[in-house]
Parts: structure tokens; sequence; C-alpha cells
């Protein structure tokens, strides 16, 4: 038998073994479909928030850990995740930042665990929230930022960060800051991911979801609060003309598209008043 | 059909066509790759980034069906445990079943269907997604490549291998078909 029939043949037997041949839905398929369909886009059309035109185009990180949707929105912290029965359950709105030597001793051991050389990167924020910390790290050639349990800190064996606990990502070539109105903020970078969590708690999922978003802040802007879609407000970490933040979610997916959608910031400024922006 | 949109109308009636075009291949497309229970669901956790992200979704329907399965191949991905999300997604055959459709068919090609069963698991992961795409999930080149988030140069070479190495593991079963006393249409692994 010649190479072309084999190939031929080959083609020809491959389809016949196809388990999802060519066909139509029957009825109660595209009812389904349909379902699906309207679930999607009332739910996402109730929370839809024109984004400004100007937005920055969200930028992509080399991920240690996979992010279940690069650049999904924002997503809500059902009260499952908020009454202890998650990985995330000592999880605070309101951040601790790290102090003295702990702060060093994060960005350590997240340049450690992400293996990018030191290039002189400085850290921007580092903070805590329950029994998580969160540090994101910046210079010229390389930013990068970590989500880690608490006892993961101090560990610089990269080997210790592929099991449980621990996220983190950094990108090669970090953009410019953007220019910011003194009374603005700019959202740099938004994620929906995840934090392989097993043997942490008992009947929880392996996988510990949340979302983060850091950006830039205007020079009269000194606190920013995020108003999550159905979730808890957030107080971000504001900190070197920077903020970020981030919060307990659940797994993004057709069946709650609630937890995709858009949320809003209240910015506090110098003189005291507030400000909602979309970011 | 423009790329991007502006009224939440026309951004729903987009959605709708893109819905509409690809849901059935998308449906095959993930069936190939999970059990059949599962495969709604990954289909609408899909379709949900394909809202999220509509500006991003090519205009051109061919081009915006591989964009859906390169977004279903890295959610399959996801749902994996972390230390095999990076790796390829493999592809699952149906069962062979000897029957009354058998009847009406060249013999060689009902032989070489149960040969192509049993050497498919022997391929790897890697290999079986290429012929897959192109044979199963109808994609050029091109589609197949952006699947993979790979260069098209790349996806050809790899489809090549692919190819070959199947043609080895059936070269090897006919081989074995012939021995005397082997059975010519024996299903049994290799």
């Amino acid at each position: 038998m010649n190479k072309h029939t084999l190939d031929t043949m080959t083609t020809a037997a491959l389809r016949d073994l196809d388990p999802a041949p060519p066909t139509v839905l029957t009825d109660e398929e595209r009812e389904r479909a349909d379902a699906t369909f309207a679930r999607i886009v009332s739910t996402l059309r109730r929370h839809h928030v024109p984004e400004e035109s100007d937005r920055p185009r969200r930028r992509r990180s080399r991920l240690l850990v996979p992010l279940g949707l690069l650049g999904a929105a924002g997503a809500a912290v059902p009260a499952l995740l908020l009454n202890g029965g998650s990985a995330f359950a000592s999880w605070t709105p309101k951040p601790e930042p790290l102090t003295g030597a702990a702060v060093g001793e994060a960005a350590t051991t997240c340049r450690a665990a992400l293996e990018v050389p030191d290039q002189g990167e400085h850290v921007v924020v580092a903070e805590r929230r329950g029994g998580w910390t969160y540090v994101l790290i910046t210079g010229p050639k390389a930013e990068g930022t970590c989500l880690m349990r608490d006892d993961l800190v101090g560990h610089q064996d990269p080997a210790d960060h592929t099991k449980e606990g621990f996220f983190g990502g950094y990108t090669a070539d970090p953009d410019k800051a953007p220019t910011v109105a003194r009374d603005r903020i700019v959202e740099t970078e938004n994620m929906a991911g995840s934090v392989p969590t097993r043997g942490l708690q008992i009947f929880s999922n392996d996988e510990g979801w949340f979302s983060s978003v850091q950006g830039y802040v205007g020079k009269d802007v000194t606190g920013v609060t995020v108003h999550t879609p159905v979730g808890p407000d957030v107080e971000a970490s504001v900190v070197h003309g920077r903020f970020a933040a981030w919060w307990p979610s659940d797994q993004p997916s057709s069946r709650n598209p609630e937890v995709m959608g858009a949320w809003t910031y209240t910015v506090s400024l110098a003189d005291g008043s507030t400000r909602l922006v979309t970011g | 059909m423009d790329s991007t949109t502006s009224s939440p109308q026309e951004r729903e009636q987009r959605f709708r066509q893109i819905y509409d075009a690809a849901y059935v291949d998308l449906l095959g497309f993930v069936r190939r790759r999970v059990h059949p229970a599962h495969a709604e669901d990954v289909v609408g956790d899909v379709m949900l980034v394909a809202w999220r992200r509509l500006d991003e979704v090519p205009a051109e329907l061919s081009a915006a069906r591989a964009w859906l399965f390169g977004v279903a191949r890295k959610t399959l991905q996801n749902t994996r445990r972390r230390d095999n999300r990076h790796d390829a997604v493999a592809v699952r055959l149906a069962e062979v079943r000897q029957g009354p459709d058998d009847a009406g068919q060249h013999l060689d090609l009902v032989a070489h269907r149960l040969d192509i069963a049993a050497a498919w698991p022997l391929l790897s992961a890697v290999h079986q997604e290429a012929i897959a795409l192109s044979v199963l999930d109808g994609l050029t080149a091109p589609e197949a490549a952006a699947v993979l988030s790979i260069s098209s140069t790349a996806f050809r070479l790899r489809l090549s291998r692919a190819r070959r190495t199947l043609r080895r593991h059936v070269d090897s079963a006919s081989a074995a078909d012939r021995r005397p006393g082997h059975l010519a249409a024996d299903g049994s692994p290799r």
C-alpha cells in the first residue's frame, strides 16, 4: 500500500472513529444552548459598565501558575469563601502593609520563585491579607507579582513554589508608567487566577480562585477602594504611585457569569474628597 | 462583520452570530477531548470568554472558530492538575464496533480502522492533537497553529511527524496481522 493511499485511508478511518462526528443539535441540546446564551448575555448586560476608551491594553505576564482566564474581568466573593470555606478564609479586605525586613524577605522569595535575575528591581507593594502575602516588584527590565501563602515566604528554592499555595508571574518588558491625572487612577492589569491549594482545607476545592488588579494613581490620590461586582469592597494598597488589590473569587464560568462583571473604584483624594471612577 | 462593536445591541447581535455559527463545531471539538457529560459546560465557559472579549474575536468566521478552539484548549488545560497544564490535550477516538455497517465497506478499510484505533493510544498527546486538529476539527494549518499558539511552519512539521509516527504504528500492526495465526481483524491492543 503506497503512502498516499495509506494517508487517504487513514483520514477516512479517523473520520469513521470521530467520537463527535458532524451533526445537528437535538431539541434538548438546542434548548440548553439557548439558555446558556441568554444567561451569559443577560447577566453581563446588567453588570456592564463601559470601559473608558483610553483604557490601557491589558498586559500579559509569563505565569508560573497559569491563569484560568487571562485578562478576564473581576470576580465576586461568594459567601462560602468569606465564611471560611476556602483556603482564602483568612483573607481581609483591608491590607496589612509589610514593614522592615519582611518586605525584603517577601521580595527575595518572589524573585527566587520566579527565577528572575536581580536587575535592580525594587519593591513597590508588599502587603498581607490574612495568611497570604502579596508582593509587586518592578524595574526597567522586569516586573513581577507574587501571591503566596505566608509559610512559603523565606523559601528561596524555586522547587518550593511548584507546590501548593503560590501564584506568580513576571514580564521582561514592563510598560512605562502612564500619564495619570492628579485625581485619577489608571488600571494597567487585571486578572482572574487560581492557586493550587490541595491539602490546605478539608472538603475544599484544590484551586483557590482570586482576582487581582493593579495600576497607577495620580498625585492627589491617597486611597483606592475596589467595588467588586457582587462581593465586598476591597481596600487597595496605595504606595509609590501604584495601587494593587486582590480578593478571593469564584472560578469564572458560564454558570456564574456575574463573577466576570465589571467593577468600579472609589478614589480618595488628599483634600478629603472622593471620586467614583472605572479605572 | 465588524471586529469591534459599540452599542450593546450590536455587541449582542455579533455575539449571537458567532454563537450560532460556531456552537456545534465547538461542542464537537470539546467532545473529542473530554467526557461528553462535561462538554456543554466547557462550551458555555468558552462562550463566556468570547462575550467578555468580543472585540478580540476575529471577524472572519473560520478564524473566529479557531479562536474559540484555542480558548477551549486553554480552558481544558486549566482544569487539569497544575503540573501538566502546559501539556497537549489528548484526543480520544470512538470505540471500534464491528457490525452490519461494515458489511458494505472494503475489508482493507475495516482492517485499517482497527489498526488506527489500536495505534492511536500509542501516539503522544502532542501528535494526537496535531492530527485531530487537521483531520477531525477541520482546521487549516494556520488555524491549527493559532489554536496551539505556534507558527504554521511548526504545526506543519508537527503534523508531518505525527502522521509519520501513526503510519509507523499502523505498519507494525499490519505486519503483525500478516503473521501466521494472527487474525487480520483482531482489535486487541498491540
